[in-house]
């Protein structure tokens, strides 16, 4: 049923919003968006090679034998047309693909393409091949269709938001200040805490991390593993900072809380008090019509007036959706102008005194009049602290 | 820095003064450096290199620095971050920062082109006069193909880590079918868990399959299904270490096998045997696949893929040789493969068991040879508490 209010997004926004005659999808991310169905290894397989062409009379979607019946059995209905496993999949893939714009489009047509996705070798071969059709980056299009989130998203992401948080606070429940565990063990348990509480199982970059110590000075300890872990065992009065990205029907949570082994002292407490400040400041700015490189700015100099030493660098958010990373970008370089229905993950990362990057990652739905955070299991204006035992 | 792929890569090009390469698995075998799952990200890699100069620079974003600095990587490096534009503009201009700096004509690049999107190679275009490139992709495809003896290695690590973290589940699974249940995610999580428990560098694919939902190869897990008895399992996860993948799937029966199970079940194994048979340098690799399908229609076996029957490994989950019906080149000693002839099974099922070899002067040596599976595998028992 979601999948299928999904398409109708789609296929509503194409007929209302764009410009074009028809459309060539080619990017995972967005074919999940066409089909319901997310194939995460399309990223990575190049023996695979899957092409949606969607007009408001026909959709067609072009991929391996191997990959019908999937499609078929998530919710595509429409037309397939499928090729054998061979030496060149994108060659063939690409050649059926010439073939159906041929055949169903008029010369002079108005097809957009995913310019920031589409492979340029690909591109230029559908030009030679089509002269008369006139193809338009449909960039934009997309961006916005994907930023802008209906019913069943925001609640995907909801469910996605409140299961990780839950998740998490149900592995860090199992830490005691005087009983020890490995940084991988916990790495393990955020993940199993967010499955048990309903979230979808999924490979590549659905994974979680427990970092502590001089460790966290790095964005990703312990390479090339990476969201694994390692043997390091935990200390008391240790900062350790924990993150889950992981998703619900396609839609992702992408959430850092922060734990400390022990009770939290005079520093720490008046540091994290900073952060909260800092988080109420940017919830009470960010709201329909205000532009993210405003935000960005605005979020800067408040966190300059508390002292906090921020990592400007990463920006201080971006969006969720289908990704866990997306535009828009709260940065000093993005002019997106907000807009009701947009989710967002405001991320504040800051130094704290030995140089550990703490980060605060929470999922924000821009409401008519302003936003709210979404999926908090538990108060995160200050770091879980551990019970002394069990 | 593996700096001899340049010297075999630039006798086929034609004056090139530099390369910038993209594809973040030919990053990572030019400089060694991995990163955390690139082509799951909005941000790109690349490496500028001008061999001659011995200059090579890793571009990565700000996020990605500590990465490769902790992998050793002794080179320059630039970074970009978002306050820069978005990830594909700030991406484009660090590396036309890059060329203008070192001075390279831009007339005379090799880039591994299908990897360069329209809207980047627009921006690179639009910045640097005269940008012609020739594209080495295939080159370095190529030369990937064949591993070295330190690479056979490490896909035999990945390949023992593979079947290490599926044994590793398959243990705490058994035991509970008939009381306390696993549900299937929470099996699969077992695979991840136990992969990583043995090694693991990460885990790509993941997927499994039970009863005739195994009709399709993709089967997304989204509810708390739980593992059943009297049901085919099937369980397809990648995985690897030091950034060299292994594909491993296994099939397993809930309970006593019925007849038809173990029957699928042994039909193929007997194409594995038979393809084994025939696996050795030299053998044209379209040959190798049609005397696999002539060898299932004449045992009445019904292939789901006809035309496919596996693919080398590497750096990438797949990467060639595409063991394709129409590939008209022959496995070479050094090439990686793994064979995964996918059958029918009872109401339609795919049936499956990928084994990974290199292949040698004689014939092949096996990497997954952790253990056997060539036993259709049984999940059986019951106890109180496992």
């Amino acid at each position: 049923m979601w999948k299928r209010n999904l398409i109708n997004k789609f296929q509503t926004s194409f007929e209302k919003q764009s410009e074009f005659d028809g459309l060539i999808i080619s990017n995972p991310v967005n074919l999940t968006m066409m089909t319901g169905i997310r194939m995460m290894f399309l990223q990575t397989m190049k023996n695979y090679c899957v092409y949606v062409v969607w007009s408001s009379e026909k959709k067609v979607l072009i991929c391996p034998k191997t990959l019908s019946s999937s499609f078929a059995n998530e919710g595509w209905n429409d037309n397939l047309i499928v090729y054998e496993s061979c030496l060149n999949p994108i060659q063939k893939a690409t050649d059926i693909l010439i073939a159906e714009i041929r055949d169903q489009f008029d010369e002079g047509t108005n097809i957009g393409f995913e310019g920031r996705q589409l492979s340029q070798k690909i591109f230029s071969q559908l030009t030679e091949a089509l002269p008369s059709i006139r193809f338009s980056d449909a960039a934009d299009f997309l961006t916005n269709l994907r930023q802008i989130k209906n019913k069943t998203e925001l609640n995907n992401l909801k469910q996605a938001a409140e299961i990780v948080d839950h998740g998490i606070a149900g592995a860090i429940h199992h830490i005691a200040t005087i009983q020890t565990k490995s940084e991988k063990f916990l790495t393990e348990d955020i993940r199993v805490h967010s499955l048990e509480r309903g979230l979808h199982i999924s490979g590549y970059n659905a994974v979680s991390q427990a970092i502590s110590g001089d460790k966290t000075k790095k964005l990703w300890a312990n390479s090339p593993k990476f969201g694994i872990g390692n043997e390091t065992e935990y200390r008391e009065g240790e900062l350790l900072r924990l993150e889950m990205c992981g998703m619900v029907n396609n839609y992702w949570a992408n959430d850092a809380r922060t734990l400390l082994k022990g009770k939290l002292n005079n520093v720490q407490d008046e540091f994290f008090s900073k952060i909260a400040e800092l988080r109420s400041f940017a919830c009470s700015i960010i709201r329909p019509g205000i532009a993210a490189i405003e935000i960005y700015s605005s979020i800067l100099n408040k966190a300059n007036e508390l002292g906090l030493d921020m990592i400007k660098e990463f920006g201080f958010g971006h969006g969720i959706g289908l990704e866990p990373v997306e535009a828009p970008y709260i940065t000093a370089s993005d002019s997106t102008i907000l807009a009701e229905n947009m989710s967002l993950v405001l991320q504040l990362s800051a130094h704290y005194i030995h140089g550990e990057i703490i980060t605060s990652k929470d999922t924000i739905f821009i409401t008519p009049d302003g936003c709210e955070i979404i999926g908090w299991y538990e108060n995160w204006n200050s770091p879980y602290t551990t019970a002394y035992t069990f | 820095m593996n700096q001899n792929v340049f010297l075999n890569i630039e006798k086929k090009l034609q004056h090139v003064s530099g390369y910038v390469i993209k594809q973040p698995s030919h990053v990572s075998y030019l400089t060694n450096v991995l990163f955390p799952y690139p082509e799951n990200s909005p941000y790109s890699v690349a490496l500028v290199a001008v061999p001659e100069k011995n200059e090579f620079v890793l571009i990565v974003p700000i996020d990605w620095l500590d990465v490769a600095k902790d992998q050793k990587w002794k080179n320059s490096i630039i970074s970009y971050n978002l306050n820069q534009g978005s990830p594909d503009q700030a991406f484009c201009d660090a590396i036309i920062t890059c060329l203008t700096n070192l001075k390279i004509d831009s007339e005379n690049l090799a880039i591994d082109f299908p990897s360069w999107t329209v809207s980047e190679m627009k921006r690179l275009s639009a910045k640097m006069n005269h940008l012609k490139w020739q594209d080495c992709d295939e080159l370095l495809w190529r030369n990937r193909m064949i591993k070295s003896d330190q690479e056979i290695h490490l896909l035999h690590q990945s390949a023992q880590i593979a079947d290490r973290g599926m044994i590793g589940a398959l243990n705490h699974v058994e035991g509970t079918t008939m009381s306390s249940y696993y549900y299937l995610s929470e099996f699969l999580e077992r695979v991840r868990v136990h992969a990583i428990e043995f090694g693991t560098c990460g885990v790509g694919h993941l997927n499994i399959s039970q009863g005739a939902a195994g009709k399709s190869k993709i089967t997304p897990v989204q509810d708390f299904s739980f593992v059943s008895e009297d049901n085919l399992i099937r369980i397809d996860y990648t995985s690897q270490y030091q950034g060299y993948w292994n594909v491993c799937s296994r099939m397993l029966f809930v309970g006593k096998p019925d007849e038809e199970s173990e029957k699928a079940f042994d039909e193929n194994q007997s194409l594995i045997t038979y393809a084994q048979s025939m696996l050795k340098s030299g053998i044209a690799i379209g040959d190798f696949c049609k005397r696999i399908k002539e060898k299932a229609d004449l045992s009445g076996i019904s292939l789901f893929d006809e035309t496919c029957f596996g693919h080398g490994l590497g750096l990438s989950e797949t990467e060639w040789p595409l063991i394709t019906i129409d590939n008209p080149e022959s496995f070479e000693k050094g090439m990686v493969i793994v064979l995964d002839i996918q059958t029918y099974g009872p109401k339609g099922v795919i049936i499956h068991s990928t084994e990974t070899y290199a292949i040698t002067d004689r014939g092949y040596r096996k990497l997954s040879d952790f253990k056997e599976w060539n036993h259709l595998y049984r999940i059986d028992g019951c106890r109180s508490n496992h």
